[in-house]
């Protein structure tokens, strides 16, 4: 399958938890366990989940920002996750980061010229300098903004105009991947909009893939192709942006859904308020993450881990309720 | 909340900042004045350093000897003139000597997880030393002299600055433009000049400003000490240490040269107070 | 009718700065009734939060020149002194705010800052205190509320936070509740519990809410009423199912449109606002909306549209394109 970008495989990220200079202790945070999904070319991934989750350290070590502890990753037809950095160097670039600050993620001492130039550079070094101007001038009118600010500042600019200036920055390098964590959270929703639909104007034109991670299940929903949703450093459900609105099967899908405030006074309809807080990633609960929060949890749950199950086509969820473990231990105990 | 209508640039709005500061500003006229009296001390000096005159040893402030001449026979304000070309040139050496070693070394340990646990526990030892206590042990194993004193202040500054270049660096290391270009692929040397050593410009004026006030004093307390540079030169300390035995007799011979440091110090001080107001408004 | 519990009149602020001064708030005139919940809504930079501090009283004098009027009951909040304003504050005006991490003292425990509060409005005994602590902690649903009560700040979830900041907003029954964004920093599945909470108190304890923020989703569910703010001024006023099944001014209406609403049809493309809110000063005379706003006409350049009532009466709208219809009315 050549139409495969991106194929992660059991992907873990663990961080130790540092307990003073002379006493490395063996706990460690699981920011990212066993996570698994491919992405196509042109498609857009969204990765919802709520703070903690893993979802931004799953795109940074996607990239390597992270060094992932464990699992595979393959990008373009090669095994990224185990090659040196020199070789790593020249794929590097064919994907790029959009960030949620937009004021935390350009260098305030450098002009947005220097910022571009900088990564045009990169992308080819014999590039003459009048070349590199004329494609900055054609990086900012391709994320609409005047090609006049060039010789300005960060903090000369909107936060929205700086989001466009650090996506302008990511395609210097023409990448075939973007990873876009959370890019439109810290902006006002009507700019909010400008900047998603700058994002598929993108797509659609250079033909971009996209890792879409966000807290934001309307946008996401809006943008993505497909959507996974992440649990405690988990992919607890993946399908088809459709499929999961329409009919979302883990039960912490089905809350996270009902808990979003919908625009709409007489839809005042009744929703799955979850219990308790998230646990903490360096302590998650045997068996089942989500568990000590889920009001269908039984036995096995709150000790065997559950695995992937294809519940209908290309739509997979990580719940006993749909294993055939679990349907075995249920009919088991019925019996 | 506030949108300034004109941002106005960096280094614009830093020094508006700092010429309303009176206090700094005062710092910078004691600078100014005796930068341009050591600078011309050889066309404003009205007696030659070294001419001695026997007549008129240990004379009071008068209107040919402005304060005083010493034992022997010297005109003081000649002297401090030219003991101010030694202070500032040797403060200036020792800061731009501390600044690169402990800019450099703060640099990689913020940067570099591996190298800082080894970075930071040689600072550790440095510090637990008292500044003047380790430089005199320098001063034991090189011998006294005013270079080997410029060196043991050097080593003795060196740890202040690896601290706050490495936690200028270890906040400036988080921030998502240094992932920005990490994810282009640039090259862990450019980021630090190109991203991380501007960002941390500002405390690294600061700090640079107060140590050169901390060269000049501990360079003129080892003089005073004999341990940096010898009597017949004019440095400051080392007149202040040959005045003390006429203390009762000629008190100008020391309360002068100790008067010109004080005013230095204090000088360099009120600039770096200043200046840290200045680059960072908010924490006033 | 129901008795106003708080009545905002014509209050004008400009904030002092280097470069002159900037209006923050430019008239704002609305009131409050009791037991009703009203929003204050709109973009960063609006003046949305300005407002709730200058009720409050929380602005510093030095930097903020304020005119126009702010009565609580009969009291005129801004002529109190800041002693009186104190006793008022925390006993019938209390306020929670969005970031629960910074807003709770990190060297004290729980329960001390919150038997802090009666303290400074009671007369209560320690043993009393603490009592009514832990009670007030049950009732904002705070598990192990007597552990809670000798933890730290840095122990507790961001919701649970939340959860001991409206403990002790509404530990002295306060008539008045102000939220500037009280869920913006939580997650979707803790903001739900919060409203629900938010709801539950309001319902029990009869309180009035002055709620701020930036999510339309939170108005619909918790607001009676609803202003929408632009540049420092209300834009349009409206109860809160007018305001969303017709909302008039084309602020409102781009603001409705340009999220992606989970139970609406979905679109290909997204319709946002074109341009930015334009900067503090920059606007001296017509319409602030007018920048960004595809209706625009010659007048919207020079006049400044006032606020003006439309269809029953419980609408307001400043824009142009209705005056002809409030005549029709």
């Amino acid at each position: 399958m050549s139409d495969i970008l991106l194929s992660v495989n059991d992907l873990k990220t663990y961080f130790p938890i540092s307990k003073g200079l002379f006493r490395n202790s063996d706990e460690m945070i699981k920011a990212v366990d066993g996570v698994s999904f491919q992405l196509r070319k042109g498609e857009t991934l969204g990765l919802v989940g709520e703070s903690g989750c893993g979802k931004s350290t799953t795109g940074r070590s996607i990239m390597r920002l992270i060094e992932p502890t464990g699992g595979t990753i393959e990008f373009e037809g090669q095994n990224i996750s185990e090659m040196s950095a020199a070789r790593f160097r020249p794929l590097r670039k064919r994907m790029q980061i959009v960030f949620q600050d937009p004021y935390a993620s350009l260098n305030p001492r450098m002009t947005v010229q220097g910022a571009l130039e900088e990564a045009l550079g990169v992308k080819d070094p014999q590039m003459s300098a009048k070349e590199r101007r004329d494609q900055v001038k054609e990086l900012l009118q391709m994320v609409g903004l005047n090609a006049q600010y060039a010789t300005r500042f960060p903090h000369e600019f909107s936060g929205g105009q700086r989001q466009r200036i650090g996506i302008a920055r990511a395609l210097a390098v023409e990448p075939s991947l973007i990873v876009a964590d959370e890019p439109v959270s810290a902006l006002d929703v009507s700019i909010q909009a400008q900047i998603v639909n700058l994002l598929q104007d993108l797509q659609q034109r250079l033909g971009l893939s996209y890792l879409f991670i966000s807290h934001d299940l309307g946008v996401v929903r809006h943008i993505s192709d497909r959507i996974a949703v992440m649990y405690l450093g988990r992919i607890v459900e993946i399908a088809s942006k459709k499929d999961l609105f329409t009919r979302p099967l883990h039960p912490y899908t089905e809350a996270l859904m009902s808990a979003v405030p919908k625009a709409n006074p007489f839809r005042k309809k009744e929703r799955i308020v979850l219990s308790g807080d998230v646990p903490s990633p360096a302590n998650v609960p045997v068996g089942c993450a989500f568990h000590t929060r889920c009001s269908y949890a039984t036995e096995i749950c709150r000790t065997v881990r559950p695995v992937a199950t294809l519940a209908s086509p290309q739509h997979y969820v990580t719940c006993h309720l749909y294993g055939t473990e679990g349907m075995k231990y249920i009919e088991n105990r019925t019996n | 909340m506030l949108n300034s209508n004109r941002p106005e640039s960096y280094w614009g709005g830093m020094g508006k900042r700092l010429r309303r500061n009176k206090t700094a500003m005062a710092g910078v006229v004691i600078l100014i004045v005796f930068t341009l009296g050591s600078l011309l001390a050889p066309v404003i000096a009205p007696h030659p350093v070294e001419q001695m005159n026997f007549n008129s040893r240990l004379s009071a402030p008068s209107l040919t000897h402005l304060l005083g001449t010493d034992d022997f026979g010297r005109d003081i304000f000649s002297r401090l003139l030219h003991g101010g070309r030694i202070s500032l040139l040797m403060g200036l050496i020792t800061v731009v000597l501390s600044t690169l070693v402990g800019v450099t070394l703060g640099i990689i340990a913020g940067y570099y997880r591996r190298a800082d646990l080894f970075i930071m526990q040689g600072m550790d030892i440095l510090m637990s030393l008292p500044a003047l206590l380790l430089a005199i042990a320098v001063i034991a194993v090189l011998g006294p002299g005013l270079t080997n004193a410029m060196i043991a202040v050097v080593i003795a500054v060196i740890p202040s600055y690896v601290r706050v270049v490495r936690s200028a660096v270890l906040s400036i290391r988080e921030k998502e433009y240094i992932e920005a270009v990490r994810a282009l692929g640039i090259r862990d040397w450019q980021i630090l000049l190109k991203h991380v050593l501007p960002n941390i410009l500002s405390p690294i004026i600061v700090l640079s400003t107060i140590q050169f006030g901390v060269s000049i004093l501990a360079a003129a307390a080892l003089s005073f000490l004999g341990l940096g540079a010898q009597p017949p030169m004019p440095e400051w300390g080392a007149m202040v240490f040959v005045g003390k035995a006429f203390l009762s007799q000629a008190w100008w011979m020391s309360i002068f040269p100790g008067l010109a440091i004080m005013l230095v110090v204090l000088g360099f001080n009120l600039l770096g107070d200043g200046l840290r107001d200045a680059f960072d408004p908010k924490t006033r | 009718m129901k008795e106003v519990l708080l009545e905002v009149k014509d209050l004008r602020l400009q904030f002092k700065t280097d470069k002159g001064e900037l209006p923050a708030l430019q008239g704002i005139s609305f009131q409050l009734k009791k037991g009703e919940t009203v929003a204050l809504v709109g973009e960063s930079g609006c003046g949305k939060s300005v407002t709730s501090l200058a009720i409050m009283g929380l602005l510093s004098r030095a930097n903020a020149q304020m005119e126009g009027s702010i009565r609580f009951r009969d009291i005129l909040l801004n002529q109190l002194s800041t002693g009186e304003l104190r006793n008022i504050r925390g006993k019938d005006i209390a306020m929670i705010f969005q970031e629960p991490m910074t807003s709770l003292n990190p060297v004290h425990t729980i329960g001390r800052q919150l038997e802090e509060v009666y303290q400074l409005h009671t007369d209560l005994s320690k043993k009393e205190r603490q009592a009514k602590a832990i009670e007030m902690l049950k009732k904002v649903g705070v598990p192990r509320a007597e552990d809670i009560m000798r933890e730290y700040p840095h122990q507790l979830s961001g919701g649970m936070k939340q959860r001991v900041m409206i403990a002790m907003a509404m530990a002295c029954n306060p008539d008045l509740l102000i939220a500037d964004e009280p869920t913006t920093a939580l997650d979707v599945t803790i903001q739900a519990q919060i409203l629900e909470l938010m709801n539950d108190l309001k319902e029990n304890d009869h309180t009035s809410l002055l709620l701020i923020t930036h999510d339309l989703g939170v108005v619909a569910e918790m607001a009676d009423r609803v202003l929408v703010m632009y540049y420092g001024e209300i834009v349009e006023e409206a109860d809160v199912v007018s305001l969303f099944s017709h909302p008039k001014h084309p602020y409102t209406i781009g603001l409705l449109r340009c999220i992606p609403d989970l139970d609406e049809e979905e679109k290909l493309r997204l319709d946002p606002i074109e341009g930015s809110v334009p900067l503090l000063g920059e606007v001296t005379q017509g319409c602030a909306f007018r920048f960004r706003c595809s209706q625009a006409e010659e007048r919207c350049y020079q006049e400044k549209p006032p606020l003006m009532a439309t269809g029953t009466g419980t609408q307001a709208v400043r824009c142009w394109l209705y005056e002809n219809k409030e005549m029709a009315v």
